[in-house]
């Protein structure tokens, strides 16, 4: 049995948003997406502490508050602390990927360039929280 | 009164005794006579040459001779003569006395009485006087025989008193008188001079003989003079010797001899005369003395000492003056050498010779004490001169010069103050602030450096308190106070920003030290001050500097991680898009179609390793301060499970691999890059890599060896460029080698190769250890 995630997607490059897109309609799950184009919509989404995500998705690389700053935000608020937040970047960047698991994060996902490869980690991740036990906050 | 005067009284005396013993014989034998037979008497009576007087019971004169007529004065005018008249007023009653006694016993001689003479001068008398009786035997009267002894009388007072005045000078006498017999140890007189001298009394004088109160050391001489002059030899000796007084004292005394001889030639008496004379010899030795001292301390003075008489002549002249100026003769042979001769020889020496003559000159005709004239020599020797005139009861004596070779102490002095002045010159234009301030705090001194640094003028500040220099108020920053052991006599030093004088900010750093007296004693202290706040104002730009630097580091790391993922975004669209083309219309663009989209994506997946391989060049930085113990076994063993390794190649590890101390990342990507490349470029079909690993005694050496195509010669060299790519395999960037290179250089190691084309490339790389 696989749970139904409402997942937050934060990420300002569209043709990202329309891979995400493409392949969650490819795999017949009716996951649920919120999607935010920043750090800071993502917040003030969060924030109002309505029908929130079960996991975020997160891209480092954003205009406005990026994902480094969003990070540490969710992290210092009582609420938002709990929803577990997976990376999902281009960076391979040692410093940023230590600097995430400080701050707390429940993954890394370092995007590959080909579609395909990119496709066969994004639904082993999403398979792998859809049978994880989550909690609603 | 000499010993002769003496002898002759002596003498004088003796004769004078004879004579008497004579004259009383004589005396006696008239008496008798005249007592026998007085009739015969009346015959001689008139011609002896005494008085003869006969008188009566109340005497008067019944018959005198002509010499008692005179004696008495009679002037035959009839008138009886009673001579009790003419008998001295205060001899009356003796005069009385002896008539009664002689009616009594019939007879008086040496009666004496004194008369008023005829001429009114009162003479002695002496009379020898019986009575005279008749037949019956009745007395009739007296007759007296009168001598007139004034003359004799006045003599023996004169002789008395000149014996008495003799024993007042022989006992008074300070110096020992000594009569003795031919025998000198016969002693027939000694004064109380000599007893006191040798500390005996007389009684134990006169048991004493001369050579047991003789110093032994002076008895043989002693002896040697005595005997010649008991034997005649000699009339007298003069000898200064030592006697030993009872108490066992030494005396010195000169003793004179001299003898006396009788007719014969023989020695009669001996007279010495001693004279106490240790005080004078103690003197004279003390004298003697206080000469050797004065000339041994005259002859070894540091100083050249000439002293000249009044004719300038040499009386002392001491081995320095001869060293000093070279003289060929020695002090002994200068003494008497006229001077003014001497100078005129040696005034060549000098520099200046008229001056120093005439000066000298001048000197000797003012009689003045002149001290530390400066003289020069020719061979470069300065000497420092004194004059003093000697005078004795302010008669001009002569005149006295003392040199000194001041020669070292003059150079000395003018090197001190040469030194002096550099060294005063190098503290006033130092850029060190120098202080020297007193023990309560004052200002003693300060150098130019000081003085600007606090803003105020020099005179402004002198004798001033430091503390109002740097008035708390003007002093915003007390970096760093370690002044407290100053008391205790340790150095100190701060820093403070300030506010001086002329409003200018100041960075001071001040070192303080005590300063001390020859004595050890602290006076106060002296401070260093170095303006820092030019350099303070460097370092604090140098740290703003470092603080922007790292900035931008970050910035520019920043930058590259986002400039490679803006690049690499659009390339993941390519790809993603692309796809999408061939899976939603690969059927309607046929298979060349699909084919070109393969080879889209291809060159997207090239782009991409270039944009990460730049990224990684970019990112090799300085040498990162956290190094950790890397196990590069562990660390090629994972690489080769990390990378793609065809099943044709093998890669060989060698198990001495050591641990070392590196930055691990870099290191694998060393390593990774090498081993990638090995395994890219391996046309054999089989292929292998190695690792391998020497130990160096200063480096480790790593080796990675393939059978691949081999690089050619001249581009061993370039290879290790940027973009620089010789291959043509897919993943090539041509960036491999040069990050390899880059982390070569920044850990100081080398990499070199050896290859063949066609065979194999044998990559060495050596790190410190």
């Amino acid at each position: 049995m696989q749970n139904i995630l409402t997942i937050m997607l934060i990420e300002d490059d569209q043709i990202e948003v329309m891979k995400f897109n493409r392949i969650l309609s490819k795999m017949d799950m009716n996951h649920n997406v919120i999607e935010a184009n920043n750090g800071e919509e993502a917040l003030n989404y969060l924030l109002k502490k309505e029908n929130l995500p079960s996991i975020i998705l997160l891209d480092l690389n954003m205009p406005k508050v990026n994902g480094i700053e969003f990070l540490k935000i969710l992290k210092n608020d009582d609420v938002l602390k709990y929803i577990p937040t997976i990376v999902l970047t281009t960076s391979n960047n040692y410093k940023d990927i230590f600097e995430c698991y400080k701050i707390g994060i429940a993954g890394y996902l370092v995007k590959p360039l080909k579609y395909e490869d990119y496709k066969n980690k994004l639904i082993k991740l999403l398979s792998y929280w859809s049978v994880n036990e989550l909690i609603t906050v | 009164m000499n010993e002769n005067e003496i002898l002759s009284l002596k003498k004088a005396l003796e004769e004078e005794r004879v004579a008497r013993k004579l004259a009383e014989q004589k005396h006696a034998k008239l008496e008798e006579s005249l007592l026998q037979k007085e009739s015969e008497f009346k015959g001689i009576y008139e011609n002896v040459n005494d008085a003869f007087v006969l008188i009566d019971l109340n005497g008067y004169v019944l018959k005198m001779n002509k010499i008692a007529e005179q004696m008495f004065g009679y002037q035959n005018n009839g008138k009886p003569l009673n001579l009790m008249e003419k008998v001295h007023p205060k001899d009356y009653k003796y005069t009385l006395d002896a008539f009664k006694k002689l009616l009594k016993t019939g007879r008086y001689s040496k009666y004496r009485s004194r008369i008023i003479a005829p001429d009114e001068t009162v003479k002695t008398l002496e009379v020898n006087c019986s009575l005279v009786f008749d037949k019956d035997g009745q007395i009739t009267g007296a007759l007296g025989i009168a001598r007139d002894v004034t003359q004799e009388i006045e003599v023996q007072e004169l002789l008395e008193q000149q014996k008495k005045q003799m024993d007042i000078i022989f006992d008074n006498s300070p110096v020992g008188i000594v009569l003795s017999k031919e025998k000198d140890d016969d002693f027939l007189l000694i004064n109380k001079a000599i007893g006191d001298m040798l500390g005996y009394t007389m009684e134990e004088m006169k048991e004493v003989t001369v050579n047991q109160f003789t110093h032994p050391d002076d008895r043989k001489i002693s002896l040697r003079f005595r005997e010649r002059l008991s034997t005649g030899k000699i009339d007298n000796y003069n000898i200064e010797k030592r006697y030993i007084k009872k108490s066992g004292e030494v005396v010195w005394a000169k003793t004179v001899v001299n003898s006396v001889k009788d007719s014969t030639g023989k020695v009669k008496f001996q007279v010495a005369i001693v004279e106490d004379i240790t005080e004078n010899k103690l003197a004279k030795e003390k004298l003697i003395e206080s000469e050797n001292r004065l000339s041994s301390l005259i002859s070894n003075l540091d100083s050249a000492v000439l002293l000249e008489n009044e004719q300038r002549e040499i009386a002392i002249v001491n081995k320095k003056f001869c060293d000093i100026f070279s003289m060929p003769m020695s002090p002994e042979e200068l003494v008497g050498q006229d001077c003014a001769k001497l100078l005129r020889e040696s005034i060549g020496f000098f520099e200046e010779p008229e001056r120093i003559e005439s000066r000298i000159n001048k000197l000797i005709k003012d009689k003045k004490v002149i001290l530390g004239d400066e003289l020069r020599l020719i061979d470069g020797r300065i000497l420092e001169r004194d004059y003093i005139p000697i005078s004795q009861d302010s008669e001009y004596k002569g005149h006295l010069w003392t040199y000194r070779d001041v020669t070292l102490s003059r150079n000395y002095r003018k090197n001190l103050e040469t030194q002096k002045k550099r060294y005063s010159n190098i503290i006033a234009n130092l850029k060190l602030g120098l202080v020297e301030l007193s023990g309560e705090g004052k200002i003693l001194s300060a150098n130019k450096s000081f003085v600007k640094m606090t803003g105020f003028e020099e005179e402004e500040i002198l004798g001033k308190s430091l503390r109002g220099l740097f008035k708390k108020e003007r002093i915003k920053d007390l970096i760093q106070q370690r002044n407290k052991n100053k008391r205790e006599g340790k150095t100190g030093s701060y820093e403070f920003k300030f506010i001086n004088n002329s409003n200018e900010e100041k960075i001071l750093l001040v070192s303080a030290a005590p300063s001390y007296s020859i004595k050890g004693e602290m006076i106060g202290s002296i401070g260093i001050i170095l303006d820092i706040t030019h350099i303070k104002k460097l370092e604090s730009q140098k740290e703003e500097l470092l603080k922007t630097l790292e900035m931008r580091n970050v910035e520019l790391e920043e930058y590259a991680h986002i400039v490679s993922h803006d690049l690499k975004s659009p390339l993941r669209s390519i790809s993603a898009l692309t796809s999408w083309l061939k899976e939603d219309y690969g059927d309607n663009i046929g298979e060349d179609g699909k084919k070109n989209i393969d080879l889209i994506q291809e060159v997207v997946q090239k782009m991409e390793t270039l944009i990460n391989d730049i990224l990684n060049y970019s990112s090799i930085k300085e040498k990162s301060n956290d190094l950790e113990n890397v196990d590069i076994y562990e660390l090629i063993s994972d690489i080769k499970k990390l990378i793609f390794v065809p099943k044709h190649i093998t890669i060989n590890i060698d198990e001495n691999l050591p641990v070392i101390k590196a930055d691990k990342v870099r290191i694998q990507q060393l390593f990774q890059n090498l081993i990638s490349n090995a395994v890219n470029y391996t046309d054999k079909e089989k292929g292998y890599v190695n690792v391998g690993y020497q130990e160096k005694k200063k480096h480790h050496l790593f080796t990675v060896e393939d059978n691949g195509v081999g690089i050619a010669k001249e581009y061993h060299d370039k290879i290790f460029k940027v973009f620089e790519s010789l291959g043509d395999h897919k993943d090539s960037t041509g960036i491999g080698l040069s990050i390899v290179k880059k982390i070569v250089d920044v850990y100081e190691g080398k990499i070199w190769l050896e290859s063949e084309e066609g065979k194999g490339t044998n990559f060495f790389i050596e790190f410190k250890k």
